[in-house]
């Protein structure tokens, strides 16, 4: 009994263990065994530490498995074991990425369109940037810098150099210690400038409102009189046009007129040229004439110069004439005299 | 020092000379089909429940320490990984032969040696049977089964003490840890460690036979003997590890 209980507790537990080793190993190992799927190759000039097993995904999801690879001539040749069901397009690219903080490598296909790919067909896959490529270009850049640098040293780093920025530095700090003084001194004066500053621009812009204000109530005032008038002033213009139009009109008749009185003017001078010229002539002569009495009148000769010039005749002759006022208007108011004797 | 040294290749040949012999007896019948089955059940199914427990504390403890690590590169969900790694490769193997080392290399060293200073080997061989047909070969046997299948029990216990820890202490995704546990091992991480328990199985029976039929000085050097044979295995054990790893992985 008991050797037959130590071989059934001996037999289970090597059963067990090689049920739970069986677990293990599928666990470990891929699904490959229960599920089915196809094989598609890739081809790159470079793979960046891609190893078998690394996993495939399709638009992030995976799909699959790298099964194989293999250097062929001057190309890396990756088998990629695919599940069934998965399709891959034409214009689907591979590429190789990085997963996670350890930088395991895994190969990414894009969704893409077109024609589906037909199993165990050859792809052309698009190759990683090299971290040795990366890492020479930031050498370069790195050197470059650093000679930059170097150059920026040699400029600062003479002892000439360091004493005359130091001698600016000086010299700006005692600038700026009078400027603070001057500013310190004139603390007073400066607030009260600044105030009356204050003060004017505060009663021009009141100023400015009350002007402003004025200005535009002269504005509104004009408004309404215009407003008010329009009426009046439109009559006045309308007339103002009918007078002118009206004036233009007698004007043309008067003109008229004028010319035809021109005319007749010329008809008549032209006719009586001769009369006109002779007449002048007599004129002339009478005019003669007249100057040699009026020069004989001014020398005083001839009796009716003395009568023009003498002033005591003059007398005389207004004496003359009151009294004949007088006898006359005597004589009218009393005619009987005419007849009677005193 | 000279004496040592003739002590050491002395120690070296007769061991090599009994694990000839082992091998020889092995395949030459009769086959002790009934002693076999007792020594698996000592070696196999009563250290069950010890490697268990080792089992299952190395893998929580490993969760614990990994993930305190692995948090501050927030890299938690690596956690799974690194424990079941681990445990297939290296713990699951190296600690399980200890436990055996412990508990059956010292009570072979003891019940031979114990057999030896009582004479009672010599006794068996004027009864023509022979000593290490009768004790060595059904102990050997069992060792290279049972070894490999406790390696495979406390590399799934070690798993489970592990995933307990990161998905129910540290909330890590259930799926996310299971799907890392998987991606950081690969069948060949099990089986070489099954490879490496199988050696460490031939170790500790080849030197506690060994240690037990060299056995001289009664109790006292039953003791002695009893001691050097689990120091000796352990050692072995951790050195040939090492060697067998590099062989595995190149």
């Amino acid at each position: 009994m008991i050797r037959l209980g130590a071989k059934v507790h001996v037999g289970l537990m090597v059963s067990i263990s090689l049920l739970i080793l069986g677990f293990l190993v599928i666990m470990a190992g891929d699904f490959r065994l229960f599920k089915k799927g196809y094989e598609v190759r890739v081809y790159f000039s470079y793979v960046s530490g891609l190893k078998v097993g690394a996993p495939v995904r399709l638009a992030g999801m995976e799909v699959g498995k790298v099964k194989d690879m293999s250097i062929t001539d001057s190309k890396v040749e990756v088998v990629l074991w695919i599940e069934e069901g998965v399709c891959l397009r034409k214009d689907s690219k591979v590429t190789i990425g990085t997963l996670g903080l350890i930088g395991e490598k895994y190969i990414e296909i894009s969704m893409g369109k077109g024609e589906r790919i037909p199993p165990s067909a050859k792809i052309l896959g698009e190759d990683p940037v090299s971290v040795a490529e990366i890492l020479s270009k930031g050498e370069s850049v790195a050197h470059k810098l650093e000679k930059a640098m170097g150059t920026l040293d040699s400029m600062l780093g003479g002892e000439e150099t360091k004493q005359k920025i130091s001698l600016i530095i000086e010299n700006t700090t005692k600038v700026i210690h009078n400027l603070n003084e001057i500013l310190i001194e004139n603390r007073n004066n400066l607030k009260g400038t600044l105030n009356t500053l204050n003060n004017t621009l505060l009663t021009v812009s009141n100023n400015v409102d009350r002007i402003t204000k004025i200005v535009e109530g002269t504005g509104k005032r004009v408004d309404t009189i215009f407003d008010e008038n329009r009426e009046d002033i439109k009559a006045t213009c309308n007339k103002l046009r009918d007078a002118s139009s009206r004036l233009e009109h007698e004007i043309k008749e008067i003109s008229k007129d004028l010319r035809g009185v021109i005319n007749d003017l010329q008809e008549i001078v032209v006719t009586n040229k001769q009369t006109v010229s002779t007449t002048i002539s007599n004129l002339k002569k009478a005019s003669e004439g007249l100057q040699l009495i009026t020069k004989r009148i001014e020398d005083g000769k001839g009796p009716l110069a003395k009568l023009l010039n003498d002033e005591k005749i003059g007398e005389d002759l207004s004496l003359v004439v009151s009294d004949l006022k007088e006898f006359t208007s005597d004589l009218k108011r009393n005619p009987w005299k005419l007849l009677r004797k005193k | 020092m000279g004496r040592k040294i003739a002590y050491f290749l002395e120690e070296v040949g007769g061991i090599t000379s009994l694990f000839w012999q082992i091998i020889l007896h092995i395949v030459r019948p009769p086959f002790k089909g009934k002693y076999i089955i007792s020594q698996m059940l000592e070696i196999g199914v009563n250290t069950l429940p010890i490697a268990s427990i080792m089992a299952v504390f190395t893998g929580m403890v490993l969760a614990v320490q990994t993930y305190i690590k692995l948090r501050e590169f927030n890299a938690e969900t690596v956690v799974g990984g690194v424990v079941a790694a681990s445990m297939c490769k290296e713990l699951g193997p190296v600690l399980t032969a200890i436990i055996v080392a412990g508990r059956i290399g010292s009570s072979t060293t003891a019940e031979i040696g114990s057999m030896k200073v009582t004479e009672q080997i010599d006794a068996l061989e004027t009864l023509a049977v022979n000593p290490i047909k009768q004790l060595a070969c059904p102990r050997f046997i069992a060792s290279l089964i049972m070894l490999p299948c406790l390696t495979i029990y406390t590399d799934l216990i070690g798993i489970l003490g592990g995933y307990a820890v990161g998905v129910y202490r540290f909330s890590i995704c259930s799926s996310i840890y299971v799907d890392n546990s998987i991606s950081f091992v690969s069948p060949w991480d099990i089986l070489s460690g099954l490879i490496k328990a199988f050696f460490f199985g031939m170790i500790i029976i080849v030197i506690g036979c060994y240690k037990g039929f060299t056995t001289i000085g009664g109790a006292k050097g039953v003791g002695k003997a009893t001691t050097s044979s689990v120091v000796i295995s352990s050692i072995l054990i951790l050195v040939s590890n090492y060697f067998l790893t590099v062989l595995l992985y190149q």
